[in-house]
């Protein structure tokens, strides 16, 4: 059974969520359950305290993240996400990502120029965003595209790796 | 109302009486109880006036543990059965004192157990007893300075202590008899001190230096909501640290060849401690210490030597804070306050490294000793439900990651590091052998990917698995951390839906016939009637049940149930009633387990209810009008 997080912080069930309402809802919600309100109180209830107090953290950490998010949205949509077989993902968006990464493996070795990562942080940006409106879509459209949507969370998935990667060799800049 | 009229005096104060709460800090080098008094929170001093309780325990053959200064006093003379920075062996296994052993005065006793034991004149001694010598003596003060029993504590840990450090405080809490409320991290606790709950929303760092553990924390305040948004430290860091680095450079500007002996590093500690204590007003101190036999050493110590020398310490705090910060994805211009807790960063190069480093003047204006058990009296106060009105919520943060193995002595992550407590996470497992019954399943702690490198927490061995074919079982294993961060494992076979049993084998932890034994030797009649005691304490249980249950009755009652669902639980309330004034410990477990039952759709109405009502006419706009 999944457990849908959209329903404990009374929000649409989409992808695009407002944060700033999830996390207002959040610290509401905590001021409600959290066992640090139940310490008085039967032992039971203070069980019961602990375990919502979980499942609105563990919602909270679910949703606030885009690729949780999406995975929930599949899962709650009847797709197993951890079927291996459906993500291979498309020729193309492997051939730019990697040549993404080999840029960034350049700058590293060469402790080249800013400007030469700015470049880099631009392209990723543009490819993050790219993904991500795409992803959109195939959540909109669910069922048969939500295979898609698994692919667009894989990719989204490298695109974070290499922002990661990126923003390792810009901190090594300014050491 | 009649409900409430069962209870003892004392046990059940009247609506509108304030409860007897305190915050204690149980600390590596000195310990504090403190409570709030007319609106004030403020440490307790003993019958001289004396605020620190140094948490120092002396065992002696045929007598009774002495603790605190008088111990303390003795410690050069007799090291062996005087332990002093017990904090630092708390939840350690025999493999971990190992490493701290060349440093330590002590003999420990050979024994299968994981929880290594102090040997003493006056019998061995876990970590975990030692410390509830230091909390019955906090205890005694605080009972007989505040004029009654205490309802319950809150007790303070590093924010770095993992689940082993945390239960052993607990196991030692209860060994003590005190009702802990909370565990809450000392850095935190700090934060609610400085009054920073009623400050401006930002980002706080706390930078904690105590005697034996380093911590810093980044919170981030919202509302009245202390979010943890990363902690980091060192828990085998401290004041202490600096006393070793300023004995190592007597050892070595005198030529002291042989220092095995015992009380000579005793001595050398004194006087390194004191040589650190006077260097934060003075540039230069007289170091003096007896070395070999009655010859007295003199040398002047300069600041500038003594900065150099714990110089590898300072960066390590600071490298600290550098991944605290990221953890929190800061930068330090982000951090609106920096707070100072803890006797050692007194030290001048300290502070200059910590202003330095953040680019601001850090808070120095509360006793940096205190402020701990300052914080945790505000937080034990508002626990206790002396302050109904206090919208205060922490949320705190697990300091380290928690995994399980996998094949290989790999470690799988289940919940990581600096994820908000209270937290549960499910696995699901599947059997490799036809027929399989049992598994075992080992739970680690730590950042690291092998097992060798990690901390042991448990090791479980699930039973009762239903045979079936290989591969065709799905157990699932619930990891649930509570807010006090600490780890209890359940487990289900979810095809057939058995629940299976679970063998808990903490790596270093007690279990529950050590404590009991403990309990049962931390009583001073040791013949004290075992059956009279378990009785008394189903009848607190039952008491505490009667008194909660009737204050939500009152409360929710009335709108929550019907007529019929209220006489339900009013007669199992009554059959516990009787039950209590009875003396039988099954009748009144078995009346409370009733009460429990007939009062669950209550309990879950209720949180329903709660939680319906913090969601309600919370629209957009209201919200980004706050």
């Amino acid at each position: 059974m999944v457990q849908n997080f959209f329903e404990i912080f009374d929000l649409p069930v989409a992808f695009d969520i407002d944060l700033e309402l999830l996390t207002a809802r959040y610290r509401d919600l905590q001021r409600a359950v959290h066992p640090d309100r139940f310490v008085r109180a039967t032992a039971q209830e203070r069980r019961l305290a602990m375990e919502r107090a979980s499942d609105i953290n563990q919602g909270f950490r679910c949703l606030k993240d885009p690729i949780e998010r999406a995975l929930l949205l599949i899962r709650l949509g009847g797709v197993n996400v951890d079927d291996k077989t459906s993500t291979a993902v498309d020729p193309v968006f492997l051939m730019e990502q990697m040549e993404l990464r080999e840029t960034l493996a350049e700058i590293r070795s060469k402790s080249s120029t800013r400007a030469g990562l700015e470049g880099v942080k631009k392209e990723i940006e543009r490819l993050e965003h790219e993904v991500i409106s795409k992803l959109r879509d195939d959540l909109k459209r669910g069922g048969k595209s939500l295979p898609d949507a698994l692919q667009g969370v894989q990719k989204l998935r490298f695109v974070h790796k290499l922002r990661s990667e990126a923003r390792e060799i810009e901190d090594a800049m300014v050491r | 109302m009649a409900l409430l009229q069962l209870s003892e005096p004392g046990q059940t104060p009247m609506p509108h009486q304030r409860r007897l709460a305190a915050g204690i800090d149980l600390g590596t080098t000195n310990s504090l109880i403190a409570a709030v008094r007319n609106g004030i929170a403020e440490t307790l001093p003993d019958e001289s006036g004396r605020h620190l309780l140094p948490s120092v325990v002396q065992y002696r053959g045929g007598h009774s543990p002495i603790v605190g200064y008088s111990a303390k006093e003795r410690s050069a003379r007799d090291p062996a059965n005087t332990i002093v920075s017990v904090k630092r062996l708390m939840g350690r296994g025999v493999n971990d004192i190992v490493k701290l052993a060349n440093q330590l005065p002590y003999q420990f006793q050979d024994s299968e157990s994981p929880v290594p034991r102090i040997v003493t004149e006056a019998g061995a001694y876990s970590a975990i007893e030692v410390s509830a010598e230091i909390l019955k003596a906090l205890k005694a003060r605080g009972e007989e300075t505040l004029g009654g029993s205490l309802e319950g504590v809150v007790i303070t840990v590093p924010a770095y202590f993992d689940d082993g450090q945390r239960q052993a405080t607990k196991d030692a809490a209860k060994v003590a008899g005190l009702n802990v409320l909370r565990l809450l991290n000392e850095p935190t606790a700090a934060a609610i001190a400085f009054g920073l709950d009623r400050q401006a929303e930002g980002n706080y760092v706390v930078f904690d230096l105590g005697g034996g553990t380093f911590d810093v924390s980044v919170l981030r305040l919202n509302r009245g909501v202390f979010e943890v948004l990363a902690t980091g430290g060192d828990s085998s860091l401290g004041g202490d640290d600096m006393d070793h680095a300023i004995a190592d450079w007597i050892i070595e500007t005198s030529g002291t060849k042989d220092v095995s002996d015992r009380t000579l590093q005793r001595r050398l500690l004194n006087s390194a401690c004191a040589a650190k204590e006077s260097l934060t007003d003075q540039a230069t101190t007289l170091v003096e210490v007896e070395i070999g036999s009655g010859r007295i050493w003199r040398e002047p110590l300069t600041r500038a030597v003594f900065n150099e020398r714990i110089e590898p310490l300072v960066q390590r705090t600071l490298t600290a804070c550098r991944r605290a910060l990221r953890d929190a994805s800061l930068e330090t211009a982000d951090v609106r306050e920096v707070v100072m807790v803890g006797g050692a960063t007194r030290v001048p190069r300290i502070r200059e490294a910590v202003h330095d480093y953040f680019g601001r003047v850090p808070l120095t204006d509360i006793d940096p000793e205190k402020v701990v058990a300052i914080g945790a009296a505000l937080q034990a106060d508002i626990l206790i439900g002396n302050k109904p009105d206090s919208d205060m919520l922490l949320l705190d943060v697990i300091p380290l990651s928690l995994g399980v193995e996998t094949m290989g002595g790999l470690v799988e992550q289940i919940i990581p590091r600096n994820t908000t407590i209270p937290v549960a996470r499910a696995q699901e497992f599947t059997t490799y052998k036809d027929g399989q019954t049992a598994m075992s399943i080992h739970v680690v702690q730590g950042e690291r990917d092998l097992v060798s490198a990690s901390r042991s927490l448990a090791r479980f061995e699930l039973r009762g698995i239903p045979p079936m074919a290989a591969g065709a079982a799905r157990i699932r294993i619930t990891y649930q951390v509570d807010a006090d961060g600490l780890l209890s494992v359940t487990a289900m076979e979810t095809k057939t839906g058995t629940a299976s049993s679970i063998q808990v084998k903490p790596s270093y932890g007690l279990s529950d016939v050590e404590i009991e034994t403990m309990l049962r030797d931390s009583y001073e009649h040791a013949r004290d009637d075992a059956g009279a005691r378990a009785l008394l304490e189903q009848q607190v249980d039952a008491d505490r049940l009667v008194d909660a249950l009737g204050a939500a009755l009152a409360e929710d009652g009335a709108t929550l149930l019907s007529v019929s669902e209220r006489a339900s639980i009013d007669a199992a309330l009554q059959a516990l009633r009787t039950a209590r004034g009875g003396n039988s410990v099954d009748a009144i477990r078995n009346a409370i387990s009733e009460v429990d039952r007939a009062s669950a759709e209550f309990a879950a109405r209720r949180m329903n209810a709660g939680i319906k009502r913090a969601l309600a006419g919370k629209s957009l706009s209201e919200v980004k009008e706050l």
